[in-house]
């Protein structure tokens, strides 16, 4: 049979003789390379928060909006208040479950829409940065230098002082600030991939750079730009939290994670719960995309890919 | 040689862009390949042996390089004149490319099959493709083809994804085959399978080879005829056995000295060849090989040396009569 290379030695034994069995038997092995398994608790958050941010809102018991000044300050339902309002009731008695619903929905928006936009960039300006080199390579990574030194705070300060705040306008400044960390890695990674023989081989077929991209280049970065994209994730939406925070982002009174614990903290010793909602739901989605995006890292890890 | 010329390159000039420079790689090199022959193209690294390969294949585009001069005709048509889509043509049908690395001539993500049919464009039905994918890999020597054509290349060893590289290039039923170095990541023994392997099949399908190598042995192994570089310049080219028996050009002595297969008397002090190659964006005005050169003189360093024939070799040497 076939010798084993040594950069495959790490390789679970049963790669090395069989002849390749079914798509199911070969995923399976794949999950288990690097020795790390999938990871249920992290995924399993994304999964919650991605779900509650899709179609939660339609089971929120209350309008997040809606005042109801009779029941304002009510606790959790653990902590000495009713199972009307599970998670409590904020100053205005609104309902700190349902904004917490609602506020996972502008999460999740702001999120995905921003990593989709800088994403798609970011990929752009990389493929065409790291495969056609040169000047243009040069002058796309001083942009990008460029935009990596520029201070989001700022942008956003100017932009939400002259057009005012919106969730539209947190996006755009949000996709300003994050295709250079694409553009960036995965420009070497194009690098990397271009320089292999296969592009060669390609070229020697008389594939064009179009066809190139398509078939060899954007497959093979796939698996960093999955990283990149989960890792992003979470700092998308903790950049959304922090805008809103600062009351420069998702405009009230439209509930976000964000404004939530900007406005709950003044009540912090009357009200623990109206920060510490909101920033528990924050911190566990930013940790989970983390460690997705970390095992993901593991996963793809070239040693245990090829 | 009377069979047809397949492959007749003319003066091939190429340079590389650096920054605002340019660096000439290739300064003027002429190859002549029949069908069923293979031709070595040999020098150590830097002397625009795989710059001349891929040249020939206008695969040296901007902004990396640029060819700047010269012919490379293919069955008598010069490549360099072709409009993109029949360059493109010619790639897909007549030239046929063995990569120096295996490990990386292969895309990770895609099952061989996949990769071989890329290139088997004459073939319309799968189960044809399939046929002719199996059979060359049969030929190649791939054990057990069939069964493996949904495997992927991180399953084969180096050996055999060279096996696979040249099954691609093969599929094309190119009349040129160009190859990269294609033994030189490989271990001794595999080495001599796939060396073995080109021999055969350039008989067999009457194929013309352009081999580029640094290692004379292994030249000297499959190919007829051999073109020696040195700093872009072909310095001495011929048949291969007068070459390497009677070698006119210094610099190619100096080569067959240092190397340890080839060496006149074995178990002697081979000979090392002293200093560098010369840096190509410096390069002197004369014979290239000039400032290494134990018979230089003063008028080697003046201008580039002229071709010279003896009988079938061509030498640029100005002492080149004086040897053998």
């Amino acid at each position: 049979m076939v010798p084993l290379e040594a950069e495959d030695s790490t390789l679970v034994v049963a790669d090395v003789g069989a002849t390749p069995a079914g798509e199911g038997a070969r995923r399976r092995r794949r999950l288990r390379r690097g020795g790390t398994r999938l990871p249920w608790v992290s995924g399993g958050i994304i999964v919650l928060f991605v779900l509650t941010g899709a179609i939660g809102p339609f089971f929120a018991p209350y309008h997040p909006e809606h005042i109801d000044l009779m029941n304002s300050l009510k606790p959790p339902v653990l902590f000495g208040g009713t199972s009307d309002h599970i998670l409590g009731t904020d100053q205005l008695g609104r309902d700190v479950l349902s904004r917490l619903i609602h506020g996972a929905r502008v999460s999740l928006l702001v999120a995905l829409a921003v990593v989709v936009i800088a994403g798609l960039v970011g990929v752009a300006i990389a493929v065409i940065a790291g495969y056609r080199g040169g000047r243009l390579d040069a002058f796309l990574m001083r942009a990008t230098d460029a935009t990596m030194a520029f201070p989001v705070l700022l942008l956003a300060i100017v932009v939400v002082g002259v057009f005012g705040p919106s969730t539209r306008n947190v996006i755009i400044i949000l996709a300003f600030a994050g295709w250079a960390s694409y553009a960036r890695v995965l420009r070497s990674e194009v690098i990397s991939i271009k320089t292999n023989d296969f592009v060669t081989m390609a070229r020697t077929m008389g594939g064009g750079g179009r066809w190139i991209v398509r078939r060899h280049i954007l497959p093979n970065i796939l698996p960093t730009l999955l990283v990149l994209v989960s890792l992003q994730l979470g700092i998308a939406i903790i950049a959304e939290g922090s805008l809103s925070f600062l009351g420069i982002g998702v405009p009230p009174p439209a509930p976000s994670w964000g404004g939530m614990l900007a406005d709950g903290r003044s009540q912090l010793t009357r009200a623990w719960w109206l920060p510490t909602f909101p920033g528990l739901a924050l911190s566990l989605t930013v940790l989970a995309a983390n460690m997705l995006g970390d095992w993901l890292r593991v996963f793809n890890d070239p040693t245990t890919r090829r | 040689m009377t069979a047809a010329t397949v492959l007749e390159v003319r003066g091939l000039q190429t340079v590389y862009f650096q920054g605002e420079q340019t660096v000439p790689a290739v300064r003027g090199i002429d190859l002549t390949i029949a069908a069923g022959e293979a031709t070595a193209l040999v020098g150590e690294s830097g002397s625009g042996k795989s710059t001349a390969a891929l040249s020939v294949m206008r695969l040296i585009t901007p902004p990396i390089g640029t060819v700047t001069g010269g012919v490379a005709r293919l069955a008598g048509r010069n490549l360099f004149e072709l409009d993109p889509k029949a360059m493109r043509h010619v790639l897909l049908h007549d030239i046929g490319y063995v990569p120096q690395d295996p490990t990386t001539a292969l895309d990770p993500l895609f099952t061989i099959r996949t990769q071989i049919a890329e290139a088997a464009t004459t073939s319309s039905s799968r189960r044809e493709q399939d046929e002719l994918i199996v059979s060359l890999l049969d030929r190649l020597g791939v054990n057990d083809a069939a069964a493996r054509l949904k495997a992927y290349p991180h399953e084969f060893s180096g050996g055999m994804r060279q096996r696979v590289a040249i099954a691609i290039a093969l599929a094309k039923d190119p009349q040129l085959l160009i190859a990269d170095e294609p033994t030189t990541a490989l271990d001794v023994t595999t080495q001599l399978g796939i060396l073995r392997l080109l021999d055969e099949l350039r008989r067999e399908r009457h194929l013309a080879v352009l081999f580029v190598t640094h290692d004379l042995a292994v030249a000297r192994l499959v190919c007829q005829r051999v073109a020696v570089m040195y700093a872009g310049l072909v310095v001495e080219a011929g048949p291969i056995q007068t070459v390497l028996s009677t070698p006119r050009h210094p610099y190619t002595r100096a080569l067959l000295d240092a190397d340890p297969g080839l060496a006149e008397a074995p178990r002697t002090q081979l000979r090392a060849i002293p200093g560098q190659p010369p840096p190509l964006n410096d390069l002197p005005p004369g014979c290239p090989f000039a400032p290494r050169c134990p018979l230089a003189e003063e008028a080697c360093t003046r201008a580039i040396p002229p071709t010279e024939t003896f009988g079938e070799v061509s030498v640029r040497c100005i002492k080149a009569g004086d040897a053998a």
